[in-house]
């Protein structure tokens, strides 16, 4: 993809067909080593066995729609352009965690890009599904829980359109800060 | 026009997928980012790229490529050429660049409206 | 680590306060934007983005969003589709922000099927 936070997009609205209600996304930007990080995990149900064993194999795919499912792979050959590996978890009944590196620097390496067009795609279009979102910039974090917000916002459903808009500037900025190497406390 | 004829008028090497050189070619496309292929490559195109990992196959079945071609003195990968052949698409080899190719199949009307 | 703090909380109470409705009531139209893989590489947050813009100046209380996987029509993607109660589901492909835009304020908020950018019906 064009963007890296178009794979987590991608590989996120995956995880959500797995059944879980709720889906954790890390990024972890270590410019100082050299490294980005990228996980997530859900509680669903887990990959088939079949699709673990051939994690690679975009031809494998629990979609009956069509045969192919790239999303994974997409990834997979994304990480492997930038030196980095992709190493995926998953415990039938408990869920699956996916952990996508790649070289900073690498040149091929695709911009992290729009998080918080991601992020909030993700609420809205999910209204039952929860996201815990954190992001660390060179040791320095911020991060979001919808289930936190959801308890605050008690009768206000989180798919408001003035909800969704309020999380994309508090996202925005947020970010901004930490590349400034502000610490959001 | 066929892959087969690709292969003839611009001497193409058939690297895998033999059993599909009957494949009917409508179009034309070049690109090597395979997010942007799954987006944009029109149906029944041949598609040029640099990119020789067995995802791509996956990318033509997907978007009904009719066949791919590796330019630039690029080369499949062995489970691609397994997969291409499993899968009937045909993948071709040219030594040069995706745009010198490009240009010969649109002159021969490949994808161009001028000749539609 | 650093939270969403209680002030953002504050604040986006405030700005909502002045609806008199609660939000989750009965949705007479359901904007169905796919979200599979050729979907999201053809574009497909791009016009959610566009598609929350509006929602957020309609404000209408009786409009649902929803994110779905792919319908097996990777050629046009992106697909969006919209189900008014009542009415057959309308399919729309090959949208950009531009059109769904025009379809949001023609068809959602006025009825008006923007049949040019619709899969044909049989």
């Amino acid at each position: 993809m064009r963007e890296l936070s178009l794979h987590i997009l991608d590989v996120v609205e995956n995880g959500i067909t797995a059944g879980g209600n709720c889906i954790w996304i890390e990024v972890d930007e270590a410019r100082k080593k050299d490294q980005l990080k990228i996980v997530t995990r859900d509680n669903g149900s887990g990959m088939p066995i079949e699709k673990l064993e051939n994690i690679n194999d975009p031809f494998i795919t629990s979609r009956t729609s069509r045969r192919v499912g790239l999303g994974l792979s997409l990834l997979a050959a994304a990480t492997k352009r930038c030196d980095g590996t992709l190493r995926v978890d998953t415990r039938p009944g408990k869920g699956t965690e996916i952990e996508a590196t790649f070289r900073y620097n690498h040149i091929d390496r695709a911009p992290l890009g729009d998080m918080a067009a991601t992020i909030t795609t993700l609420v809205i279009g999910n209204p039952g599904i929860d996201f815990v979102y954190s992001h660390c910039i060179d040791g320095n974090n911020f991060s979001l829980d919808t289930r936190e917000i959801r308890t605050e916002m008690q009768n206000l459903s989180l798919s408001h359109p003035v909800v969704i808009q309020h999380l994309s500037e508090i996202i925005h900025s947020a970010l901004k800060e930490l590349l400034t190497g502000k610490n959001i406390s | 026009m066929m892959v087969k004829d690709l292969v003839d008028k611009f001497d193409l090497a058939v690297t895998a997928g033999e059993s599909g050189l009957d494949r009917e070619v409508t179009d034309g496309y070049c690109g090597d980012l395979l997010s942007e292929i799954m987006g944009n490559a029109p149906t029944g195109c041949a598609w040029m790229t640099v990119q020789g990992h067995q995802i791509i196959v996956a990318v033509a079945v997907q978007r009904e490529i009719a066949a791919i071609i590796i330019t630039g003195s690029q080369t499949a990968d062995d489970d691609t050429i397994k997969k291409a052949d499993q899968e009937g698409i045909p993948i071709l080899l040219w030594p040069h660049s995706s745009f010198r190719l490009a240009g010969r199949l649109f002159s021969a009307g490949v994808g161009n409206p001028a000749n539609a | 680590m650093a939270k969403l703090t209680i002030e953002d909380l504050k604040k986006i109470k405030e700005k909502t306060a002045k609806e008199t409705s609660l939000r989750g009531g009965p949705a007479n139209i359901i904007i169905t934007v796919h979200m599979g893989t050729c979907g999201i590489a053809a574009g497909a947050r791009d016009v959610m983005s566009a598609l929350m813009e509006e929602m957020a100046a309609a404000d209408r209380q009786d409009i649902r969003v929803v994110a779905a996987g792919c319908m097996g029509r990777c050629s046009s993607e992106p697909n969006v589709t919209v189900e008014t109660q009542g009415s057959e589901p309308i399919v729309y492909q090959l949208m950009d922000s531009n059109k769904m835009r025009q379809v949001f304020k023609q068809h959602v908020l006025r009825g008006e099927v923007q049949t040019d950018f619709a899969l044909p019906k049989t």
